[in-house]
């Protein structure tokens, strides 16, 4: 088996053509992300440490499927217990996956928690080493993609190779987001009053 | 001459049945029935008897008719929840705050009504982007939504506690916009509630039956985008829109939490799905029953000049209560929550810009 170079789709149209041919589109990959984010943001003190990361996951699942299946020939999937989605006509899964960092150049993403064995079997193959520019050419059969999403809403549609609990490589990476900054919607609120209009001052007039 | 209108009107502002009325005035249910049909005049002592059991003063049964309010050209909010007894409560307080807008205007030259006619409008967010337009108000947020209807000409009252049911009503009469609101509920409703008439006096003027869901569900969708527009919205609430989010956002447009949260799903900013969860985390923190950290009540601005200028040439409530011929409370009803101080305090703080006409 050969090696081939990690393919990155950046640029916006080779993104929109990629994600039409796996069944999917960018608007609906970042409402997962949102909604996903959104659950994460309900985490307060009280709840357990890692309860941000649980409530993204899990409702990003949810999302995910929300927005996929019985649209287009997505359906749910379960398969090695691995929650997601598959598209039989395309043979495309997709997961959902929380990660250290997505959409950059320097890293590749990381899972914020362990991948299972069942992550790594529908996962393409596992028998080679740790290669951060190549990766083992797949295997025939179902392509696995993850929706990669950070803390920052950076967020990546990616096609990795699980290994050691981890992804060790990724035979494809398609950049939906570069964090909520870039979305055009700054992270942060934009609620100052200074436009506010109060100055009324209706007329009247005492008549003689 | 007795007037048995005027008997209809203060028995319904007090809430009384015909025969509740008759127990307390000492008079048979029959009296008050033939009474108030006019069919026969009061026996001598009667009136006393009447204005005693309603306090109402004597000179008020002896008053031309009231304004006739068109119960179909009223529109309520809240409608559902109503009572006949509310609704009559209600209408019979509009028929008194004509009375005293009908003083006011010998007296005062008020703004008059710079309102469009939307009705041709079937949608609500066109007919409010449309009046904000035409008041030069752009995409900003309003800080006193009673002030500024009142500098449009509108003329708002206050309902009293014995309508507790009735958020508000709205109504044309001879060219002039009425609303009248409930200010027991929090600032944030009261705002609401306060665009939501302004949605019925511009978009249903002609409308003939008031009260109608659609009508209510234009009105209230009216008060969204008047009070919150969609581009100032969707360019300042960030993603994701957690609940911290849709709080911080609720005080610049000065709405409630859940008016904030449903208009964000209206704009399509938050899912319908983000939407549940939000009104979930929202109800947990107490903003279903109310509204934690809310905004200061708005007030009247024309109030507080008129009274300050009445109390300038030694005219109280009381003179006014009592040159009208209704109780005190009634017209203390009908001001107290747009005004909601002492009178002196009142005066005091009234705007020294009211000018002499010539």
């Amino acid at each position: 088996m050969g090696y081939i170079e990690t393919v990155v789709r950046r640029d916006a149209g080779d993104v929109a053509a990629r994600l039409a041919e796996l069944g999917t589109d960018l608007d609906r990959l970042l409402r997962v992300r949102d909604i996903a984010l959104h659950e994460a943001s309900n985490a307060t003190p009280f709840h357990c440490t890692n309860a941000g990361g649980t409530f993204a996951y899990q409702h990003g699942v949810f999302a995910l499927r929300q927005e996929h299946v019985g649209v287009d020939g997505w359906r749910l999937d379960r398969s090695e217990n691995v929650e997601g989605i598959v598209n039989d006509a395309l043979n495309v899964r997709v997961l959902f996956s929380n990660v250290d960092i997505a959409c950059n150049d320097d890293f590749g993403p990381k899972p914020r928690s362990a991948k299972g064995s069942g992550a790594e079997r529908v996962c393409a193959g596992n028998l080679f080493g740790h290669l951060p520019e190549f990766t083992p050419e797949p295997r025939d059969g179902m392509a696995t993609y993850y929706l990669m999403i950070d803390e920052n809403g950076a967020a990546e549609l990616t096609r990795p190779v699980v290994a050691d609990r981890t992804f060790k490589s990724y035979i494809e990476r398609i950049w939906l987001s570069n964090g909520l900054d870039d979305d055009g919607i700054g992270a942060k609120p934009s609620f100052e009053n200074d436009d506010v209009l109060t100055d009324f001052d209706p007329q009247v007039a005492r008549k003689q | 001459m007795f007037n048995p209108k005027r008997l209809s009107l203060a028995r319904m502002r007090r809430r009384l049945t015909g025969k509740a009325l008759a127990e307390r005035a000492r008079l048979a249910q029959d009296t008050i029935s033939r009474l108030e049909r006019g069919v026969h005049e009061p026996e001598d002592g009667s009136v006393g008897q009447l204005a005693d059991a309603l306090d109402y003063p004597e000179g008020f049964f002896y008053l031309p008719d009231p304004a006739d309010l068109q119960t179909g050209a009223v529109s309520f909010r809240s409608l559902s929840k109503m009572s006949a007894k509310e609704h009559d409560a209600a209408i019979s307080a509009g028929s008194l705050g004509l009375q005293l807008y009908g003083w006011i205007d010998e007296r005062f030259s008020l703004p008059q009504p710079d309102l469009l006619d939307l009705s041709y409008e079937t949608d609500p967010e066109m007919a409010a982007r449309a009046l904000r337009q035409h008041w030069g108000l752009g995409e900003r947020p309003i800080g006193n939504m009673i002030g500024l209807l009142e500098t449009r000409g509108i003329r708002i009252l206050s309902l009293a506690e014995n309508t507790a049911q009735v958020n508000a009503f709205s109504f044309w009469r001879d060219d002039q916009a009425y609303i009248f609101l409930n200010n027991f509920k929090t600032p944030e409703s009261s705002i609401f509630d306060t665009a939501h008439e302004l949605g019925h006096l511009v978009m249903h003027r002609h409308a003939g039956t008031k009260g109608d869901r659609t009508f209510e569900r234009e009105a209230d969708s009216f008060a969204a985008h008047f009070l919150m527009p969609r581009n100032d919205v969707l360019s300042r609430v960030p993603r994701p829109t957690t609940v911290e989010v849709v709080l911080q956002a609720k005080q610049r447009w000065r709405v409630s939490a859940m008016a904030m949260a449903y208009q964000l799903r209206t704009l399509g900013r938050v899912s319908e799905y983000q939407y549940k969860s939000i009104c979930i985390e929202l109800g947990r923190r107490g903003y279903r029953s109310g509204e934690p950290l809310g905004v200061e009540r708005e007030a009247s601005l024309i109030w507080p000049k008129v009274l300050k200028q009445l109390w300038q040439e030694k005219v109280t409530r009381a003179d006014i209560a009592h040159d009208l011929n209704i109780p005190l409370d009634e017209l203390q009803s009908l001001l107290w929550s747009l005004t909601a101080i002492p009178e002196e305090q009142a005066c005091r703080r009234g705007a020294a810009t009211l000018s002499l006409m010539e």
